[in-house]
């Protein structure tokens, strides 16, 4: 059923220990992430899905009720064929994935105490756009050296754009190279350029002695883990790079726009990390519809079908070989591991 | 408070469009601005970070209507030149690399700006809409906003601040649109959304849902819907189980006053566009 190059996508993951779902916010990333992580437990594997934004019914499918910001084994003993391997999820909420980077970054309890009370980084931790995929990789690679998995599925947090995750970090990461910060560092009474007094007595001005304030408690706080935040950030990259990780695109007639696919390969490639597959969500090819009628299901089907169609032949034509592999619309919500295990067969 | 008709809230000055990614936030919202712009009212559609316009490029595309793409660099440079006053000042300030950073980073900044311009804008316009990123981000915008306005206070921005707070708890100057699908998890985070809203904002808060996409009624509302092969043979099949899940599920949400577009067919976007102000317009009586 559907159209699928199915054997590829087993054939593209063969050695991969971590898959990494890449894609804009509403397309099914969470689901499809399950459905991948089940398809590899059913054979055998001892598989872990981290998931950022999973609703609350695939939560309660999957037993998540309380907290996961550990990894919680999931009962699978439900499913109608019993699955030889172990299933495994992880909710990672920012607070918690904060303080592990944080535990990270240095040993010293004074350190710590002063990252995770500091206004400014916590603010950073949860709002800042590049922390929260930087929490989310930073969670991968420490569950990744822990070696207990045969496979880690990461489900990127919800975005606005497929490339926000790839770039996030990055962007992080100029932050924390930047001389300024060493700018921070520097006592008030020392030795500044004419410039640069004027410059925080205009900050001040503009902000208030409390903001910075807070802004020199800042740089005091990240001075003590700045190398090894960079270090940090760097074996993450290097990790991802490695031929053991993959990233999916995933995406739906609905939503692919070539443009966007384009530009999520291209990132992939200026910073040298693995293509594995394009994964074609809430696809209509498998119905079957009446060409000539003007109905509503007739119609929202052929022009649907045709989306695909034309999705399919731009890809192939860019001779790159993409995995593309479809994944049909289930007719209602998805409602549970049944549910969830019907969807993975679809990456067989 | 849940505003029983759309109409209502275009009353207000400041609008606010709400949304989960791949709902029709961007859609809705620009074709709200056309048609408040066609109807005579001066109106600005501000943008957050559009890949498709310059940093802070701001534009006029009819008499009546502009829009404007913020971004928190060129915000920052914006004010500063306005509160700075001396040139020389200015340009040292502007252009010190840290300046640049503290801007990009710092929390609490991009939010006040973004909001501060919008502020600003009002009194150059009859209507402001904002189309906001997806819910979370939204959330964390409002949220931001009110934590560090505290930190900013006896500042220039800390005073500004102030006002730009007073517009956003004004229920008679500010409304928000949330939109959602008629799809369970977007239906729920609409909800959770606006209880969010309301307990950041707990003078008052004026919201409307709009539904999108529904899908035309197809098949008779059943109670064994989730039950069965999960995958359809036939387009017929799939839309009447589809069409009869929603119907059911929107009969659960009957008490919850919404605005209802159905899914509309259009091959560019501009065609989209003149469908849904059609149907918008014809719904809240907007020429």
């Amino acid at each position: 059923m559907g159209d699928c190059v199915s054997q590829n996508f087993q054939a593209a993951i063969t050695n991969k220990k971590i898959l990494i779902q890449c894609g804009t916010g509403g397309v099914g990333k969470t689901t499809l992430s399950a459905a991948l992580a089940l398809n590899l437990a059913a054979q055998g594997k001892k598989v872990l899905v981290i998931t950022m934004d999973p609703s609350r019914r695939l939560k309660t499918s999957l037993g998540l009720t309380g907290d996961a910001s550990r990894p919680i084994k999931l009962d699978l003993s439900t499913l109608s064929e019993s699955v030889p391997g172990e299933l495994w999820a992880m909710i990672p909420n920012s607070e918690s994935s904060y303080r592990h980077l944080v535990e990270s970054l240095t040993d010293r309890t004074e350190s710590r105490e002063k990252l995770l009370k500091n206004k400014i980084l916590r603010s950073f931790a949860s709002d800042y756009s590049g922390a929260n995929e930087y929490l989310a990789l930073n969670e991968l690679y420490r569950i990744r050296q822990s070696n207990l998995f045969d496979v880690i599925v990461l489900d990127t947090p919800p975005a606005k754009n497929t490339l926000t995750f790839l770039q996030g970090p990055r962007l992080l990461a100029r932050f924390f190279e930047e001389k300024f910060i060493k700018l921070l560092l520097l006592p008030t009474h020392s030795i500044f350029s004419f410039g640069a007094k004027k410059v925080f007595g205009i900050l001040e001005n503009l902000t208030g002695a409390g903001f910075v304030h807070e802004l020199f408690e800042f740089g005091a706080a990240i001075a003590t883990i700045q190398d090894s935040f960079l270090k940090r950030l760097r074996s993450i990259h290097e990790l991802l790079k490695s031929s053991e990780v993959g990233f999916c695109l995933v995406t739906t007639p609905n939503d692919s726009s070539i443009h966007e696919i384009d530009s999520f390969l291209s990132e992939l490639r200026v910073q040298d990390f693995k293509l594995t597959a394009l994964l074609l969500n809430r696809s209509l090819s498998h119905l079957k519809f009446n060409e000539h009628s003007d109905a509503f299901a007739d119609r929202y089907v052929r022009r649907i079908q045709a989306r695909e169609e034309g999705m399919k032949s731009r890809l192939h034509s860019r001779g790159q070989g993409l995995v593309l592999d479809s994944f049909p619309e289930l007719n209602r919500d998805v409602t549970g591991l049944e549910d969830l295990r019907h969807v993975s067969r679809f990456f067989e | 408070m849940k505003v029983a008709r759309g109409s209502e809230l275009l009353t207000r000055k400041l609008l606010f469009v709400h949304g989960k990614g791949g709902v029709g936030k961007t859609l809705f919202a620009r074709s709200l601005a056309e048609l408040l712009a066609e109807s005579g009212k001066r109106t600005l559609l501000v943008l957050m970070d559009d890949s498709s316009m310059a940093a802070g490029e701001q534009i006029r595309v009819s008499a009546h209507l502009e829009i404007a793409n913020v971004e928190p660099i060129s915000s920052f440079d914006e004010y500063a030149r306005l509160k700075i006053g001396n040139a020389t000042l200015v340009k040292i300030f502007l252009q010190n690399k840290f300046m640049n950073y503290a801007v990009q980073a710092a929390p609490g900044i991009k939010e006040i700006l973004f909001l501060g311009k919008l502020w600003y804008e009002l009194k150059n316009f009859d209507h402001v809409v904002v189309d906001l990123p997806a819910s979370g981000h939204a959330i964390t915008l409002f949220q931001t906003f009110k934590n560090w306005s505290e930190l900013f206070k006896g500042s220039l921005i800390g005073g500004d601040t102030q006002k730009i707070r007073v517009t956003l708890e004004s229920t008679s100057d500010t409304g928000h649109f949330i939109l959602a699908l008629p799809e369970e998890m977007p239906l729920i985070e609409a909800l959770d959304l606006r209880t969010s809203l309301e307990a950041l904002f707990p003078t008052g808060l004026d919201s409307h849902l709009v539904l999108n996409q529904k899908l035309p009624a197809l098949g008779a509302a059943s109670g064994t819907t989730d039950e069965g092969k999960p995958f359809s043979e036939t387009a017929n099949e799939h839309f009447e189980k589809k069409s009869s899940r929603e119907t059911e599920r929107l009969l659960s949400w009957k008490d919850e006053p919404r605005t209802t577009i159905p899914y509309l067919f259009g091959e560019t976007t501009e065609e989209l566009r003149k469908s849904f102000k059609k149907t918008i317009g014809a719904e809240w009586g907007i020429a």
